[in-house]
């Protein structure tokens, strides 16, 4: 059982929402990347960014996550300007797998997995039992994700998949109330795919807002009442059921588009008579 | 169950401790030592590696300043390194060029400003020769205590921001999600850095000094499984290393700094050779 998300502020000057990008333009040398992104999102949304690949979407995750300078327009995380908000403790991000990966780096799973929490746990003001009660977390998490067995192997001994898992339970470990992942079912088998994005919902269900990057939205459930489209610039942000009804869908999906939206308005209906 | 003739040997051997320089040299060896090993784990795994062999080439120009002007090579050395380590990172900002070219600009500047300076005033070429190959034996109580000093509180600081550390060396990107102050984290690495060669530079000499940093950490790479128990082989690679350094050097009248970094070596031969039998081992069995 997951315990009910216990840090989530109401005391925050946001109105409800979580993220607000206004008019976002990201440039690298006098090149435009992404153009005119313009989208917000309340707390306990699901959004999926989707794009054809070097479509600028992990670019713009960089952006609102501070990796990458603003170049124009605006953020604001929970009502505060990217500039002034010093609440990272509250943002989980689950990295593409890194690209410079060095498959020799001495650290084992449960130390990656762990790494967040330790960091923010030096925020901490009281150290009673938390070694205890950090390390039955870390426990539960790999138990979640299926990955107990891989606990003190290396890192570089894991498989893509493997890898992936273990940055999602490092975001899980520590609560956040908003959660970013970039392609984190990239290189994971169909099989366990299911639960992976089970996994999320149910995080989304406690309260966490989500922001998650994918190719396709073959695996999207109802739970993901906002999609962003972009190529570049912003084609698309509403719900992902205009979406479905939406010429843009069509562009993006092709001749499958009907099949697709079939599938998800029955899961749809379904769930919300 | 031992001959008296076989303690009487074993005596002799450990013999040499006995000196109050060789346990201020081997007590600093180890301090200054293990802080090197430490943070050389960090810089190998950032591929920084090269930065504390660019910043020997600075120390050179800074000991020759400080003779010049007749002040203490320590301290002109040490102003020089720390000013050039945060020049390395500056110029990879402002400039956009990548690590090792950096180091390449300033370690060369910095080389010319000793050779200018050493050819130009002549007089001081043989006191710089001697911060080239250095000399751990000589080391007097003052600097004994400003280096331990110094490489305890270099370890302590990497203790108390460990995960941080770690955290920005395993992935700079998402360490920065996790609010690290990446870039000042940087700057502190290359700080300590600096501070290290020239506290290492009397030592094992400037040409050796970032052997001392490099060595222990890709020993302890060949057989670590974890960034803890890789910090804690890098320590111990720099401890032995000290020891049996001073031990074969004392006892085969050896240069006390080369031998440190060939036992250095040797331990990595060494650690790399378990790591094969390791592997080779392992996929044996499947």
């Amino acid at each position: 059982m997951m315990e009910k998300n216990s840090n989530i502020k109401s005391n925050d000057n946001s109105n409800g929402l979580v993220l607000e990008v206004t008019d976002l333009s990201y440039g690298f040398n006098h090149e435009m990347v992404i153009e005119g992104i313009d989208f917000s999102l309340e707390r306990g949304d699901y959004l999926w960014v989707i794009g054809p690949n070097g479509s600028g979407k992990t670019t713009l995750m960089k952006v609102i996550l501070k990796i990458y300078a603003l170049n124009a327009g605006s953020i604001d995380l929970f009502g505060k300007g990217i500039d002034e908000f010093d609440g990272w403790d509250r943002i989980a991000y689950v990295p593409q797998r890194m690209l410079f990966f060095d498959p020799y780096f001495p650290a084992t799973a449960k130390e990656v997995a762990s790494m967040r929490l330790k960091v923010l746990g030096g925020r901490q003001k009281n150290p009673k039992n938390i070694e205890r009660k950090d390390r039955e977390r870390v426990e539960d998490a790999f138990e979640k994700l299926g990955i107990s067995p891989l606990m003190n192997k290396r890192i570089g001994e894991l498989s893509g998949g493997q890898l992936q898992r273990v940055f999602l339970a490092r975001a899980l470990i520590a609560n956040s109330d908003l959660i970013f992942l970039d392609e984190p079912t990239s290189a994971i088998e169909p099989r366990v795919r299911e639960d992976f994005f089970n996994t999320i919902d149910e995080l989304n269900k406690r309260g966490s807002t989500i922001v998650l990057i994918n190719h396709d939205i073959a695996g999207m459930g109802i739970n993901n009442n906002k999609i962003l489209y972009i190529n570049k610039k912003q084609i698309f942000f509403g719900a992902g059921r205009d979406f479905c009804l939406s010429d843009d869908m069509g562009d993006y999906f092709g001749s499958s588009q009907h099949i697709i939206c079939h599938q998800h308005m029955d899961e749809g209906e379904g769930v919300e008579d | 169950m031992f001959d008296s003739e076989f303690l009487r040997w074993v005596f002799a051997l450990f013999d040499f401790l006995r000196y109050d320089f060789i346990l201020r040299a081997l007590l600093t060896g180890i301090f200054v030592g293990s802080a090197c090993a430490v943070l050389g784990v960090f810089l190998v795994l950032r591929r920084y590696a090269l930065i504390g062999h660019g910043l020997t080439h600075v120390a050179f120009g800074g000991v020759a300043v400080g003779l010049l002007f007749g002040g203490s090579p320590f301290w002109s050395a040490l102003v020089v390194t720390i000013l050039s380590s945060i020049g390395i990172l500056k110029l990879q900002q402002r400039v956009k060029i990548h690590a090792d070219v950096a180091i390449g600009i300033v370690s060369a500047v910095g080389m010319a400003m000793g050779i200018i300076i050493a050819s130009t005033a002549q007089g001081f070429n043989i006191d710089l020769m001697s911060y080239l190959f250095g000399s751990i034996l000589t080391i007097g109580p003052n600097e004994f205590w400003v280096s331990l000093f110094i490489s305890i509180v270099i370890i302590v600081f990497i203790l108390l921001f460990y995960h941080k550390l770690f955290a920005m060396t395993f992935d700079a990107e998402t360490a920065m999600v996790m609010g690290i102050n990446v870039e000042r984290y940087n700057y502190f690495f290359a700080v300590v850095t600096a501070i290290l060669i020239v506290v290492g530079m009397r030592l094992v000499g400037l040409l050796l000094v970032s052997a001392l940093i490099i060595l222990p950490a890709v020993t302890s790479l060949q057989v670590s499984r974890s960034f803890k128990g890789s910090l804690v082989t890098a320590a111990g690679t720099a401890i032995i290393s000290v020891f049996f350094g001073i031990f074969t050097s004392y006892h085969l009248d050896l240069p006390t700094g080369g031998t440190i970094v060939m036992i250095n070596f040797f331990l990595f031969l060494l650690a790399f050779g378990v790591k094969k039998i390791v592997l080779e081992n392992s996929l044996g069995k499947q």
